[in-house]
Parts: C-alpha cells; structure tokens; sequence
C-alpha cells in the first residue's frame, strides 16, 4: 500500500480529527492534546507504507503519544496529572441536545480512564469493540466490562445530578 | 462477549452519547496540509543528500589515496619436450622437392587437402611403386555367364551384346 496522499489525509482529518483530540484529552490539556493530534497525522504522512487499518493506527498512535507526553511532563514538572475534564468544553453545545453536554462531560470525567477511552472510542470514533481491543491492548471481554460499567456509572451520575435530592 | 448484552437502559444512553458531537479542534487544517506535504517530500530530501554525501566520500577517498598498480597475470608458454621429441628433432628435414610432393595414397586426407589448396593439383604424386599391388584381373564378358542367378540370365549375357 502507498503513502498517504492530501486527498486521503484531508479525509480522515475531516472524519476523525475531532474524536481524536477527545481522545488525547483523556491524558492531556486541550493544547496538549491538538499537539498530539497534529504529530499524529504527521507521522501518519511519514509512514511508508500506509497503515491497513488507519483509523485503529490513528487513534492508538494518538493514545501512545498522549501518554508519552503526560509521563514526559511528568518527569519534568512532577506536577499532577492535567486533569481531563479542565479547558474548554469537550463537546459542542446544540440546542436539539437530548442531554447537557457539560453534564456529560462532568459524568465522564469522574469515570477511570481507562473506561473514559473505551467510551469514547466506541461512541466518537465509532469503534468496534475488537478494534477497540486492539487499540488499548486489552482482551475484547475487559474492554467490554469496562464499556458497561461506564455506561452504568454515567446513569447513575445522569440520574443523580437530574435528581438531586433522591 | 457481544454489544448485544447491553441492557436496553445502557443502550438508550449509548445512543444519546452518540448524539453530541465532540468540540471543533483548534488544529488550522491548511496548516497541517502544508506540513504534511513538507513532510512527505523530507525523507526524498534526505535519501538525495545522503546519496550525495556517500558520493562526495567517495570522490575524495578516490582523490587523496593514490592508485595502486595492479598485478598483472603473464603467461609464458614454453614447448613441452615430450618422449618422442627427440627422435623427431633426429630426423634430417626433408628436401625441398620431397616436402612438396605429397604422396597421393598415404597421404592423410587433411594433409593433401591443404596441400592441394596451397600449391594446386599439380602437388599430387602417383603412389610410389604402383608394381608392389597385385593386379585385379577384370572379368571378360564370357565369365559373367553362369556367375550367378541374374548374371546368368539371356537378357544380360555377354552374347546379347
């Protein structure tokens, strides 16, 4: 398979770009995380040949240098963990939401990380939950388990919050 | 396990997560094109300057050190004296007229052959004592008959001729 061409870059920008920059805010700053991105695509330009798979090797070369990069500061800064949900909304607010945004935004970010990237890699990124698997490096039924209780936690959290006094 | 386990509750909230749309990034898009396309003709670059690098060691090792002097291979041939030599070299060389004729029974093929391309028919010599073969009588026309069964037939008898 070829190099990667501006016509396909353009597309798979235009496809993923947003879901990705999600994704490296699971670890990172917003700022942090468009970098990461822009590296990301980048290298995908670089890499000869193209990848079988570009989107399962996007998102993971995104999830490996967003941690590169938050054990990096790490090291340098020995300052805590960026926290995920800091910086500007992680969604775009439209008035025919069936949920507030910034509801959802508070509820995944209280999640563990490592059911937040499932979350999102299954609903923005459209991932299947093998693809999913191959991209975090865990077997299909974990990522499955940690799917669910997400999505259990998120409910609770939702429910809680809409009724604040049950 | 399969997505299908999903109680309808967490399927209706996946479909609502579904719904939002994840923030616009702050990424410039023509930017990234432009370094994209700088990217992708970089590694032509390198691979062209690392090319003219090896070639430009190459000129100046071939410049500063000077050429050695190859050896060369000689080969001398020397006549091999073999066993029979001797006797040849004994011999007395033939006269001229004896080394022209070339006897015509005893010569072998090759060496008449080349002898008559050289110097012509005229080189060719009747063998040398003719009288030493013992004659082959020819039969008269009267012994063919009753030679043999066709021989002796009326059509080919020595009196039809």
């Amino acid at each position: 398979m070829a190099r990667i061409g501006p016509d396909e870059l353009s597309r798979w920008f235009d496809a993923h770009a947003g879901a990705m920059v999600l994704y490296a805010r699971q670890w990172l700053d917003p700022a942090a995380a468009e970098d990461a991105v822009q590296e990301v695509f980048l290298r995908l330009v670089r890499t000869p040949p193209a990848p079988r798979h570009v989107r399962a090797w996007l998102f993971r070369a995104v999830r490996n240098t967003a941690i590169n990069r938050l054990r990096s500061r790490r090291r340098r800064t020995h300052h805590e963990r960026t926290r995920a949900d800091a910086g500007p909304a992680w969604f775009d607010a439209r008035a025919d939401d069936p949920v507030d945004p910034a509801a959802i935004q508070g509820a995944l970010a209280r999640l563990p990380v490592e059911q937040r990237e499932v979350v999102v890699l299954r609903t923005w990124a459209g991932m299947g939950f093998e693809e999913i698997a191959g991209t975090v490096g865990r077997p299909v039924s974990t990522v499955f388990g940690w799917y669910r209780a997400a999505l259990t936690s998120l409910r609770a959290t939702m429910r809680a919050s809409c009724n604040p006094t049950t | 396990m399969q997505p299908d386990n999903l109680t309808p509750a967490d399927e209706e909230l996946a479909r609502v997560l579904g719904g939002l749309r994840p923030a616009a990034t702050g990424i410039d898009r023509d930017t990234l094109m432009f370094a994209a396309g700088r990217a992708s003709t970089q590694r032509r670059v390198r691979a062209w300057q690392g090319l003219s690098a090896a070639a430009a060691t190459l000129l100046v090792v071939a410049l500063v050190v000077p050429p050695r002097a190859m050896p060369t291979r000689v080969t001398v041939e020397r006549p091999r004296q073999t066993p029979g030599s001797e006797r040849i070299a004994a011999r007395p060389a033939p006269t001229p007229a004896e080394a022209d004729a070339v006897p015509l029974v005893d010569a072998s093929y090759l060496k008449l052959r080349n002898a008559v391309l050289a110097r012509g028919v005229d080189v060719l010599t009747p063998p040398a004592s003719p009288a030493r073969r013992a004659p082959v009588p020819s039969p008269s026309p009267r012994d063919w008959r009753g030679a043999g069964p066709w021989i002796g037939s009326r059509a080919f008898s020595g009196d039809n001729l």
